[in-house]
């Protein structure tokens, strides 16, 4: 099945619009994500043009606006500025399926989700119009921001950005400090109930972990006496009562980030130069849109459902057995000539399932 | 008055067009020496006139051709004392912070604003696109930027003679506590330097650049080592490019002993 010839007609009837497109620099794939970039568009029919003629299987392109996009090295682009994006994947787990993932959908998704409710909208105080996610065409997101005030953050800016949601570069030493009491003796001091952000998670944890059974005896023991006075100097910012117990406290913070921090892919972010797939294009291993989403739409998104942009019916070479979950429906297809709905034939073929 | 690294600093030098003799590249050597000596009372000698900026920018002349560590121990010492010059002067403090983060009202500061002046926001008070930053963090991050403006040294070009005699004086002066052993020597970083295959490119450059880092080489030694590096390293279907690997030589030169 030559799924180029369904990706060409797409294009010829969607016309995919880019922002600043003479500014970016695009790469393209043909058998992998990007085979060739520093290509560059002098204008929207340019590009069109490209795609309905050319008709990549992959279309990405630059976070960053360049003065001279098609330049090389990278240094001679001439960088002005740049979107910030946020790339989420989930890692594939147990019953991963190989053709088409639901799971990784879901959890990606509600990555994405955690993302903009617990940082983007309260933390960095974006509005829901500051922002895009978008469906990436496989198993992931990306939520494009493209407000003037993030334009030019350094590299490093947005590295300290992507530490600050992922929890990454937090550690006990940071949240806890030691605090002479008299020149012998030291207590710990850290983050109380009046606390905020990754500090104020870190304190929930540890008093919600306070259980008798989960400590040492000695700790266990003066903790069932005197419960309410630790609470009380935890909740002022007194942690004397952990001195000896790092391993629990790291044990916690471990916990505190897994439960709080999103996992992005941190080069996507920091990296100005990073391609990303152009919004609205096809994604080549899958055939399905990378689909713009309001945040309403993204609660209740079905991949396979509202990024299948191939109507009809087509038959199918199947190469092996394939099981997979497609548009609401279950598949269940033996080796062999089969006949499918249209885009579930070309993510078949683009996965090498079907020919 | 205004400070020696502020943007009206520059202005007035830039106006007062001051041609460096060679006794001001003694006055600005001298005044690195009693920094890093901890011999210097007052951070500046004209208290925040264009002759401090004056000082400021000579030092930073020599500075940039004095190995990583000099200027790293100037910068620290210099940071201290404007830090405590900031505490005992709470006005001054406020010009400075108001400089740096325009958008300060309180001790509120735009996000993003704070994150362009590359201060983790990772430990802080962030809510509704604020950092609040209570009156001693808020010094604290001055001190820091004071540090990171002394660090961003101009790139080296010709400088003059006075100038390359006070940078190899102090070069001579002050020199590096790390034991001498030449990690770039070392027989597998030989192997690193001499190019690795993709998928291996950026965790070999990671190894020179704390080789190098602990060599206590220049940040532009250490450039010019990672440029032959990434010059050996195989193309592979994605180059790994001089680019990628500054950034990877910034990011442990700024994390420095952390790591």
């Amino acid at each position: 099945m030559n799924v180029l010839r369904f990706f060409k007609e797409f294009y010829k009837k969607n016309r995919i619009t880019v922002d600043s497109v003479y500014q970016r620099e695009f790469g393209v794939g043909v058998d992998k994500k990007i085979n060739y970039r520093h290509k560059a568009f002098s204008n929207e029919n340019e590009f069109h043009n490209f795609l309905t003629t050319e008709t990549p299987r992959f279309v990405s392109y630059s976070v960053g606006r360049f003065e001279f996009p098609w330049a090389r090295p990278m240094e001679r682009k001439n960088l002005l500025s740049a979107d910030l994006v946020f790339d989420l994947d989930a890692l594939p787990e147990e019953g991963h399926n190989p053709v088409f993932c639901t799971n990784c959908v879901e959890k990606a998704k509600s990555d994405t989700l955690r993302l903009v409710e617990d940082f983007l909208v309260p933390v960095f105080g974006l509005s829901t119009n500051d922002f895009q996610v978008v469906y990436s065409g496989s198993k992931g997101f990306h939520v494009h921001i493209a407000t003037p005030e993030v334009q030019h953050l350094s590299s490093t800016a947005r590295r300290l950005l992507v530490d600050y949601v992922t929890g990454r570069e937090l550690g006990l030493e940071a949240l806890l400090r030691k605090q002479r009491i008299t020149t012998h003796s030291y207590s710990l001091a850290g983050p109380g109930k009046e606390a905020s952000g990754w500090r104020r998670h870190f304190y929930e944890e540890v008093v919600s972990a306070l259980q008798i059974e989960r400590l040492p005896r000695k700790k266990a023991a003066y903790l069932a006496e005197n419960k309410q006075r630790v609470l009380h100097l935890i909740s002022e910012g007194n942690w004397g009562f952990f001195h000896g117990m790092e391993a629990f406290l790291e044990q916690e913070l471990r916990k505190t980030i897994a439960k709080h921090g999103v996992q992005v892919d941190s080069p996507v972010t920091f990296d100005v130069h990073r391609l990303i797939r152009v919004p609205r294009t096809l994604h080549g291993d899958t055939g399905l849109q990378a689909k713009p989403l309001s945040l309403a739409d993204l609660a209740s998104f079905d991949a396979t459902k509202h990024a299948s942009v191939f109507t009809g019916k087509a038959n199918v070479q199947l190469k092996q057995d394939v099981r997979v979950s497609f548009n609401g429906e279950d598949f269940e297809l033996k080796q062999g000539q089969k006949e499918v709905p249209l885009s579930l034939a070309v993510l078949l073929a683009c996965k090498g399932a079907a020919l | 008055m205004f400070l020696p690294f502020s943007e009206q600093a520059k202005k007035e030098l830039l106006r007062a067009d001051l041609k460096p003799g060679e006794e001001a590249v003694h006055g600005a050597k001298n005044f690195i020496e009693s920094v890093i000596m901890s011999n210097a009372k007052e951070v500046s000698q004209g208290k925040g006139g264009v002759e401090d900026a004056a000082t400021l920018a000579l030092c930073k002349a020599i500075l940039s051709l004095c190995p990583y560590y000099v200027l790293s121990r100037f910068a620290d010492k210099y940071s201290k004392l404007w830090a405590n010059f900031f505490s005992s002067n709470p006005q001054a403090a406020h010009v400075f912070a108001q400089e740096l983060f325009p958008s300060l009202s309180g001790n509120k500061v735009n996000v993003f604003e704070f994150l362009k002046a590359e201060e983790s926001i990772s430990l802080r008070e962030v809510s509704q696109g604020f950092v609040h930053l209570p009156e001693q963090e808020l010094l604290d991050v001055i001190a820091n930027q004071v540090r990171k403006k002394v660090m961003q040294v101009p790139v080296s070009a010709e400088k003059p003679q006075a100038i390359q005699e006070a940078a190899r004086v102090l070069s001579k002066q002050f020199v590096s506590p790390l034991p001498k052993t030449s990690f770039l020597q070392r027989e597998e970083i030989r192997k690193i330097r001499s190019g690795l295959p993709e998928g291996q490119r950026f965790y070999g450059c990671m190894k020179l650049c704390r080789a190098c880092f602990k060599d206590n080489t220049s940040f532009e030694d250490a450039a010019k080592v990672l440029s032959e590096y990434v010059a050996a390293c195989a193309p592979g279907s994605t180059p790994f490019t001089e680019r990628e690997a500054l950034a990877c030589l910034e990011w442990v030169y700024r994390k420095g002993n952390k790591l």
